[in-house]
């Protein structure tokens, strides 16, 4: 059984089909891309995984469970976790509040949530927070405000936080979109090291030797629809890829360039 | 540092603000309750000029028991949380002996409980809600129920054969005072005197326009309309009566007695007809007071120089106070002061028919002062007196 | 402590109340422009139940409390369902509402007023404020204070994150309401007499002015607020007929220089930073 299967889903905009007809399964433990033009749909199919918009057709099964008319707070119970193209950070709160947000679906009930643990010395959500930003080699950090932090520490942060929720399966959407080689290099390592403790990876992005090097296994979407699937090699070598998406150049997306 | 500075700062400040005040010992201390800014203060802020006057005249004499009367201040405006604050102030910092106000009955209310709690007198020169000084003994008020003051505009009417058998109500329903002499007060005067109610309109007393009352009214013909709302409404209502052609007497309690109303209605509120506690071309004494008091007004520009009844009010408080310190030989030493300001309350409530410059004041049970009342005509744009109540 | 430091001592307790009862629900993003309301519906229910039932004061305001917090619940449904200007919108007109029901309740004087017995003086006005405040305090060390303002910053996201936004929303506001009543049973029982003209939609704009001043990022945020629209007006008394101009120039002043509030969240965290590198060297 496959950890994620999207079943004939199609979603409409008003008139404005921007899925249509797409199936595909995600099996578990996979590091799996989903890639294609800008408004070929991508992000869309992220937010209909994740609830944040209703399904026009189709259905979403996660870990057998059919979850087409779950509310979204609940997706990330069964191990549903996600980022944001635009990094969505709260603001006004501090990294290690941030991170604390992500600890949010394990952190128990009402009593937990009335605890003044602000007022308890090393209280274990603080530490746990700490512990992981300290792993990420992002302790420096932890008590700055979000809004003073650098573009690549906030995308580090923004992921940690999904982490943070020991997902099952982590839904990127363009992970590595204005980082540069070095930052670039340092998230495909923290990526393997991710998917090496057994969480799922979905992953958008345009860069396609990113993709290349961390995804086992490709699917190539236009105008929402799925054109291809398969090894990168095995996409790469559609013609209709070549014609929607890759081109010449096969490092980067052309919607991308 | 800089931040240190600016804390400190603002700590010296505040302890300066609220720090209790020191006192010449010499002198006996009045305080006083001002809506001097707020909603009454077209009313209110004219009543300091007469308090001054009164502390001067007092002064001029000597003062009392061969010291001076001092008069300390506090603007409420008009809030009731103020007057509860002015009420401390004068009780606990400033050693006041009584307190002159606060104006109005919201203020009263709050203050006179606080009032009752620290056992120094009030007495307020306009609050006339009825049964605010009920199980009270602090508590005084130099105002005229309403009810009173309406029920003898009628008793003069029927005196002088003035046609009242049909009677209208015109009032506001969204200010407390006037709703209830709009619903409350009127409806049984006008019942003890036989009128049949033929209309009652209401409206706003923000309202703009007021011709579609004054059309209802215009259809019912009474004689009198009863009217119950601020003098602003009263000046709309009688110009509109007269551009629709309706010639009936509007009648009205204290609540519109501006002294400048018959100008500012004419040529429209003739025969406006109301009853009120003062009139300056009295006798020579309210003549002089009227004089003087213009001239105070004058000198500080105020918009109205004329005194109104609550100003009126005010100076005989003040000489009221003046006169209880005298004859219970009060002293304002800290050791006495709970029993003098005890004392000063037992003088003023046995007082009767003290000639004062309003006319023979008392006061009845429940400390509200029983007083003459003048039934004031508006013709050519002026006030004539055209009758007195004396009190029983 | 002098007569009139008392009184204001009071007034502050009451203000620095209400405006907590106005920051919870506007840390979570929300305003609410009918606090007086609750504060109406806080008072007089305590003033009833001391007054015609003889209940003990304590009692009155936690029932009082109680009253307004229900209201707050069976209206935050329903009125939270809309959002930004029309959420407050809808709870300008419940405020409005509030008022013009207690014009009209005989049974509590309607529009004549309600005299109160039971008084609160200075000391159990202060300490029942302190309490509040206390509890306020603890409630900001929570994570429900931490899922206020991430609902606040981003309720999509917080929503992700497992949090059922919406009853964090309902919670906020129906503890403010709750707070509101225990300011309006403070104030009835402190100056013993309430009219309806007491809560108005001035009063429920200058709370939530309060919060917005002083800063919805942090408690210290509505306690500065309060304090400055409490304190500065009486230290502007020296200038008479213009304190209440030069006050709503400092108003406009303070929130063109500072216009998320005197206290941010950040400004906190650089003085508590500042305190640990000051004890660290
Ligand atoms: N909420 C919405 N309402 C209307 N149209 C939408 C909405 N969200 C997305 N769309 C449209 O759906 C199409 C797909 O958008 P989507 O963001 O999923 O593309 P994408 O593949 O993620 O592109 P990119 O690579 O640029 O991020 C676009 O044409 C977009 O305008
Ligand atoms: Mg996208």
């Amino acid at each position: 059984m496959s950890l994620l299967a999207l079943d004939d889903v199609g979603k409409n905009f008003g008139g404005l089909v921007v899925v249509k007809n797409l199936s595909f399964t995600v099996e578990a433990g996979q590091r799996v891309a989903l890639i294609g033009p800008n408004g070929a749909g991508k992000s869309t199919v992220f937010n209909l995984i994740t609830g944040v918009y209703p399904l026009t057709s189709g259905r979403v099964l996660f870990d057998g469970v059919d979850i087409t008319h779950l509310p979204m707070r609940r997706r990330i119970g069964l191990g549903v976790a996600r980022s944001f193209q635009n990094i969505r950070l709260m603001g006004h709160l501090s990294v290690v509040e941030n991170i604390m947000l992500g600890q949010q679906p394990k952190a128990g009930g009402l009593a937990a949530l009335l605890t003044p643990y602000r007022l308890m010395p090393r209280h274990r959500w603080i530490e746990e927070a700490r512990a992981a930003l300290d792993e990420a080699g992002l302790g420096a950090y932890a008590d700055l405000s979000v809004d003073s932090l650098p573009y690549g520490v906030r995308k580090r942060v923004d992921l940690l936080r999904a982490v943070v929720a020991n997902p099952k399966m982590l839904l990127l959407d363009e992970p590595a979109a204005g980082l540069n080689e070095r930052e670039t290099e340092d998230l495909h390592d923290a990526l393997m090291a991710i998917a090496a403790k057994g969480v799922t990876l979905v992953v958008v992005e345009h860069d396609m030797h990113f993709v290349d090097r961390l995804c086992e296994r490709v699917v190539v979407i236009n105008f929402g629809e799925k054109i291809a699937e398969g090894t990168m090699a095995e996409v790469r070598a559609s013609p209709l890829v070549r014609e929607a998406y890759l081109g010449g150049d096969a490092t980067v997306g052309a919607g991308h360039a | 540092m800089k931040r240190l500075g600016t804390v400190s700062a603002i700590a010296l400040l505040g302890a300066l603000a609220f720090a209790p005040a020191v006192q010449a010992a010499s002198e006996l201390v009045i305080g006083y309750s001002m809506a001097k800014t707020g909603p009454y203060v077209s009313l209110a802020n004219s009543n300091e000029i007469a308090a001054d006057m009164a502390v001067d005249e007092i002064n001029a004499k000597g003062g009392v028991n061969g010291r001076k009367i001092k008069l300390t201040k506090f603007d409420t405006g008009g809030n009731p949380k103020d007057a509860s604050a002015a009420v401390r102030r004068f009780a606990v910092d400033d050693k006041a002996l009584a307190i002159v106000g606060p104006f109005s009955s919201s203020e009263c209310r709050v203050a006179f409980p606080d009032g009752e709690r620290m056992g120094i007198v009030q007495m307020s020169m306009a609050s006339s809600a009825p049964g605010l000084t009920a199980d009270m003994s602090y508590a005084f008020r130099n105002t005229v129920d309403e009810g009173k003051v309406i029920s003898d505009v009628m008793e003069t009417f029927a005196r002088k054969k003035i046609p009242s058998a049909r009677a209208a109500i015109a009032y506001g329903t969204d200010d407390a005072v006037s709703k209830a002499i709009g619903t409350g007060v009127l409806p049984k005067v006008f019942e003890q005197y036989k009128s049949q109610v033929v209309s009652t309109v209401d409206f706003s007393v923000k309202a703009f326009d007021l011709s579609p009352q004054a059309s209802q009214l215009v259809q019912a013909k009474p004689e009198v309309i009863g009217f119950g709302a601020p003098p602003e409404m009263a000046i709309k209502l009688a110009t509109e009566l007269q551009r629709q052609g309706l010639k009936a007497r509007m009648i009205a309690g204290t609540t519109v007695a501006d002294p400048d109303l018959p100008k500012r209605m004419a040529p429209a509120g003739e025969g406006f007809t109301i009853g009120t506690t003062f009139f300056r071309d009295l006798n020579p004494a309210t003549k002089a007071f009227s004089a003087e008091f213009e001239k105070r007004a004058k000198a500080a520009g105020l918009p109205r120089t004329e005194p109104s009844q609550m100003d009126a009010a005010t100076y005989d408080i003040v000489l009221m106070y003046a006169d209880a310190l005298a004859k219970t030989k009060a002293t304002g030493d800290d050791a006495n002061l709970a029993k003098e300001r005890t004392a000063i309350r037992d003088h003023l409530a046995k007082l009767k028919n003290h000639p004062m410059l309003e006319g023979p004041i008392s006061f009845g049970a429940n400390r509200d002062s029983i007083k003459p009342i003048y039934i004031l005509e508006a013709k050519q744009a002026a006030w004539t007196l055209i009758d007195t109540h004396e009190p029983k | 402590m002098s007569g009139y430091g008392e009184a204001i001592l009071v007034m502050l307790a009451i203000n620095i109340v209400v405006a907590l009862a106005g920051y919870l629900p506007l840390a979570a993003g929300q305003l609410n422009l009918g606090i007086a309301g609750f504060m109406a519906v806080g008072g007089y229910t305590s003033a009833y139940l001391t007054s015609a039932y003889h209940l003990p004061m304590g009692v009155g305001m936690a029932a009082g409390a109680a009253a307004a917090g229900l209201l707050g619940l069976l209206v935050a449904v329903p009125v939270l369902r809309t959002s930004g200007i029309y959420l407050a919108l809808a709870t300008f007109a419940l405020g409005q509402v509030i008022q013009a029901a207690f014009l009209n309740i005989e049974a509590v004087g309607a529009a004549a007023g309600y005299p109160v017995k039971p008084y609160a003086g200075f000391t159990v006005v202060l300490s029942v404020a302190f309490g509040v405040l206390v509890a306020v305090l603890l409630l900001s060390r929570t994570r429900f204070a931490l899922l206020l303002t991430a609902t606040k910053n981003d309720p999509l996201v917080t929503e992700l994150f497992g949090v059922d936004v919406r009853a964090i929303r309902v919670a906020a506001f129906s503890l403010g309401a709750l707070i509101a009543g225990i300011g309006g049973a403070l104030y009835a029982h402190h100056y013993s007499y309430l009219e309806p003209q007491n809560f108005n939609i001035m009063l429920s704009v200058y709370i939530a002015l309060y919060v917005l001043l002083g800063g919805t990022q942090t408690v210290a945020g509505p306690i500065v607020g309060a304090a400055f629209f409490t304190l500065l007006p009486e230290l502007l008394r020296a200038g008479s007929h213009w304190r209440f101009v030069i006050f709503a120039v400092l108003i406009i002043l303070v929130m063109a220089v500072r216009p998320e509030g005197l206290i941010t969240g950040a400004l906190a965290r650089r003085l508590r930073f500042g305190k640990r590198r000051e004890a660290a060297s």
